[in-house]
């Protein structure tokens, strides 16, 4: 419980500092907090194999490119994120409006029993390389090797986008 | 800066625009000083957090409260995508929100008891590796041919 009300807190307040902070390298660096955070909480949920890809692939890797690109660009100077107009006011209410229909559409659920009960005791391999590699190699090992395809075409089509176009 | 105060721009000018520009960007720049006051509110709420987190901490943690928390961080990270104008700031709140579907999918594997879920959150984190690699190359190449990553300025299409 105390890790996830600290962690849960932690994870919470980055990720709404970041959505107002001004400055884009303030913001990646925020949501390495928030990705952080997050990491710990699926370690306090038992699944020590996502804890460590989260810290690898989103911490590590994703926001990274993130903080390449907004260097390559030179986009790291300050904006103005709140302008007092009209437009801007019905853009947040607007925010607001579907963030609460968000959580709202979800409410109902919240009362029921698998929500509320105890965490089940689990055994000892919950969450392990070891148990994931067997779910995903038996049961999904078909969406596994697409997602390895995925990954195929996605560095063909960045290099394709990349690629200085002959004038 | 002192260029536009040697020859201060005409009243009704079109520079007059830009001097309101101006201002805006030198207020953001102002804006860093306040950063101490904001890391101070940070300590505290993550104080008043432990504290509870303390006094609670003979109470267990149930699924529905990562849930919550689930809930909250992806309501944050669509209020972000819905105000932001930065693309790249867009695509970082694109990530909380799939970062929040993933808490609850952990969530609902540790209440259940089932590892499938974790074979799940790992596809998701694969597709949003691609996803941001081929989103960030679109703006990049946005960015080039249009010197802005600003998505208020891809106004093309609009007719």
């Amino acid at each position: 419980m105390t890790l996830f009300i600290v962690f849960g807190a932690l994870a919470l307040g980055a990720a709404v500092a970041m959505v107002f902070q001004r400055n884009a390298v303030h913001a990646a660096l925020l949501l390495v907090l928030n990705l952080l955070a997050v990491a710990v909480l699926f370690l306090s949920l038992g699944a020590e194999f996502l804890f460590a890809s989260q810290i690898i692939v989103y911490a590590g890797a994703i926001v990274v490119l993130f903080l390449f690109v907004i260097m390559l660009l030179g986009v790291d100077r300050s904006e103005v994120v709140l302008e007092h107009t009209p437009f801007q006011r019905r853009q947040i209410a607007l925010g607001a409006v579907s963030a609460l229909v968000l959580i709202g559409a979800a409410a109902p659920v919240l009362g029921s029993k698998t929500l509320t009960a105890k965490l089940p005791a689990i055994p000892k391999t919950f969450g392990s390389a070891q148990s994931i590699g067997t779910v995903l190699f038996q049961t999904y090992l078909l969406p596994f090797e697409l997602t390895g395809l995925l990954l195929l075409v996605a560095t063909i089509g960045i290099l394709m986008l990349a690629k200085k176009k002959p004038r | 800066m002192t260029e536009t105060h040697d020859n201060p721009p005409l009243e009704g000018h079109p520079h007059a625009w830009n001097e309101a520009v101006i201002e805006a960007e030198a207020a953001a720049a102002v804006a860093p000083r306040r950063l101490p006051r904001a890391l101070a509110a940070a300590a505290a709420v993550l104080l008043v957090a432990i504290v509870v987190g303390i006094v609670l901490h003979r109470r267990e943690a149930t699924v529905g409260m990562y849930v919550w928390l689930s809930m909250l961080l992806f309501a944050v990270g669509a209020f972000g995508v819905l105000i932001r104008r930065n693309a790249l700031v867009l695509f970082m709140c694109i990530e909380l929100m799939l970062n929040a579907a993933n808490i609850a999918l952990v969530a609902f594997a540790r209440g259940t008891g089932n590892v499938e879920a974790h074979a799940v959150v790992l596809f998701v984190m694969i597709v949003a590796a691609a996803e941001v690699a081929v989103g960030l190359a679109i703006i990049v190449s946005i960015f080039r041919r249009r010197g802005s990553a600003n998505v208020d300025d891809l106004t093309t299409l609009k007719w």
